[in-house]
């Protein structure tokens, strides 16, 4: 049986035929997969987080001696008392996120991952963190407790709490 | 179908004793290997069983961890909590949790040795391509599930260790820090990230495991089984000796045994092997365990498992867009194109290169080589990572340097090999010497320490 003489059946009746309806059919499923992906990637991020408040108290300022470099074990930052005044460095090294601790015979800041130092003012010394510690907006409460607000940064050497 | 067939087709199946149709699907699940097998490709030191052995390992990690999974509660701090009960209180816990650490060292270890083995023997040129690729992308399958099951303990080292890989994610320009917050759920290693690494760990990675699994065997068949090659470096397939006739098709087929009574026996064994070795282990070493997560103190030297401190060696030298990314995707397109590459592997012709004869190839590798050297011992200080290349570059100059003694023996087979060959080399020799190094040679703060001072 020679091609011609088999009528194709869009052209006959008005209908598909298979092959354009696999081809049609595929294409809307894939346009309708590409699209769900696109608008349904929201749902991988979460709209409410139960993490804690990024603002700590962090004590009473006689609490630091004067020249000290202290570390808050619980909120990973550095609280540092200078003739200056007080600032506070975040812990968290800015290489891979280790938190980093003070070496008080060498008066630097180690990082035990892949061992960064920097010094008591956030610069690096040596190793692979690629910038320094970063400095944190820190005041005096009301109640004459010194506060720090982990998520927001401030110019390194530009503010210091007075107290 | 018209009405009579059907009428007919439903008399046959009424008319179907249960145990011929039992007896048809074992028929049809035999085709999953090939009937028959060259008999001198059975041998141990032809593939070292290497693929049947990570197969065994991987049947042990579903089985193992589907037990795990009865007791295992991804939260914080119960994850920690049921690791405890895995080791004081349910019966055979310590045993399960065990062996499903090993198991899962050995698969890495075994995925590595088979792909090298795999790769020496031109197993990745045509018609086998496919299952190359597939087998990178299993390879990879395999250390995301090492990676994704580590923080499941939820101890000092599952904790820091996903930190670093997230901060690694987050090293990406531009989207890598909303990366990272996809990835945990969130902006710290939480609840979120826990109950999101134990659905990779347990559903999605395994399912696509299995998947790309069944593929890469079911083309291991059609591709004609084992790849090997004759003396004029055409590859020697059952595809091939399928369409062979006459005297030649007769000559093969007395070389053949049948793959069911033979072939799988002996891999059966070698898994039922493993499976002893692997047991004896778990039962002498206990897998480790350390204190519960703490955010706020790192452990000093924190160090990933053995094939991550390979990684983390580099993360030392470089940074982390570097080493964490850059490096490891050249490594894998790497691994997927290299046998690709005419430039690299002749494919066409079934020939290795024989690219020493090139004064200008010589004199530009060489030129690439030392640059590359000097990059990392003068900036880096790199000198670990240095080693191999100076390696490569003794062994190609000792093959190369044609006015100096007889070529023959080893010089003759260094000679013959192809770019692709000296690439993977300087590859898995890196991967050994920075993995031992991590592994073995540093301590606090990263820093150079002697194994045997304690």
């Amino acid at each position: 049986m020679s091609e011609a003489k088999v009528p194709k059946p869009s052209e006959d009746e008005g209908l598909m035929d298979r092959r354009r309806f696999v081809k049609t059919g595929s294409t809307s499923l894939a346009i309708a997969g590409v699209g769900a992906c696109v608008f349904g990637i929201r749902y991988l991020s979460p709209n409410v987080l139960y993490e804690p408040s990024p603002v700590v108290n962090v004590g009473k300022p006689e609490q630091y001696r004067a020249g000290s470099v202290t570390l808050d074990t619980k909120n990973g930052i550095f609280v540092v008392r200078e003739a200056e005044g007080f600032y506070a460095l975040s812990a968290v090294c800015t290489h891979l996120g280790c938190l980093t601790v003070y070496k008080a015979e060498t008066g630097e800041i180690a990082c035990p991952c892949h061992g960064s130092t920097f010094r008591r003012d956030g610069t690096t010394i040596g190793g692979p963190a690629p910038k320094a510690l970063p400095w944190l907006k820190m005041w005096l409460g009301d109640d004459g407790n010194l506060q720090v607000d982990r998520s927001s940064n401030v110019a390194a050497r530009s503010e210091y709490v007075q107290a | 179908m018209s009405t009579e067939r059907v009428a007919t087709r439903q008399r046959e199946t009424r008319l179907l004793n249960p145990w011929h149709a039992l007896e048809r699907w074992q028929t049809d699940i035999r085709g999953i290997l090939s009937a028959r097998v060259l008999e001198s490709q059975l041998g141990f030191r032809k593939t070292w069983y290497l693929g049947a052995l990570t197969l065994g390992a991987f049947t042990i990690q579903i089985s193992t961890g589907l037990l795990l999974m009865l007791y295992y509660h991804p939260s914080i701090p119960q994850g920690y909590a049921d690791m405890k009960d895995l080791e004081f209180v349910i019966s055979s816990g310590t045993l399960l949790r065990s062996l499903h650490r090993w198991s899962a060292h050995a698969m890495v270890f075994l995925v590595f040795v088979h792909m090298a083995k795999a790769f020496y023997r031109a197993a990745y040129r045509p018609p086998k391509e496919l299952n190359w690729v597939l087998g990178v992308c299993l390879l990879l399958l395999t250390l995301l599930l090492s990676y994704t099951g580590y923080l499941l303990p939820w101890d000092q080292l599952s904790y820091w260790g996903t930190t670093v890989g997230a901060n690694i994610m987050s090293s990406i320009p531009w989207f890598g820090p909303k990366l990272r917050f996809y990835m945990l759920g969130g902006h710290t290693v939480n609840a979120n990230a826990l109950l999101r690494f134990y659905v990779l760990h347990t559903m999605i990675l395994p399912l696509s495991m299995l998947t790309l699994v069944s593929v890469h065997l079911w083309r291991l068949h059609k591709d004609g089984g084992m790849y090997e090659v004759d003396e004029e470096g055409r590859p020697l397939l059952h595809a091939k000796d399928a369409r062979a006739s006459g005297e030649e098709g007769i000559a093969l087929g007395k070389e053949k045994t049948l793959s069911y009574s033979d072939l799988l026996f002996r891999e059966v064994t070698a898994i039922e092997a493993l499976a002893v070795v692997l047991l004896t282990i778990a039962l002498i070493w206990k897998a480790p365990l350390e204190q519960l997560a703490n955010p706020m103190h790192t452990p000093n030297p924190a160090k990933a498992p053995w094939y991550f401190t390979g990684l983390q060696e580099l993360l030392h030298y470089f940074p982390p867009f570097v080493a964490g990314i850059i490096l490891p995707g050249m490594i894998v397109s790497g691994l997927i194109f290299i046998p690709f590459l005419p430039i690299f592997d002749n494919v066409k012709t079934y020939q290795a290169i024989e690219w020493f004869r090139g004064k200008r190839a010589r004199w530009t590798t060489g030129a690439v080589l030392i640059l590359v050297m000097s990059v990392l011992l003068v900036r880096q200080h790199a000198w670990d990572a240095v080693a191999p290349f100076w390696i490569v570059v003794l062994l190609t100059s000792f093959a190369a340097g044609y006015r100096v003694g007889p070529i023959n023996g080893f010089r003759k087979w260094l000679r013959e090999k192809p770019v692709s060959f000296w690439i993977m080399t300087l590859f898995l020799m890196e991967a050994v010497v920075l993995t031992a190094v991590g592994t073995l040679f540093r301590g606090p703060g990263w820093s150079w320490v002697w194994p045997w001072r304690g």
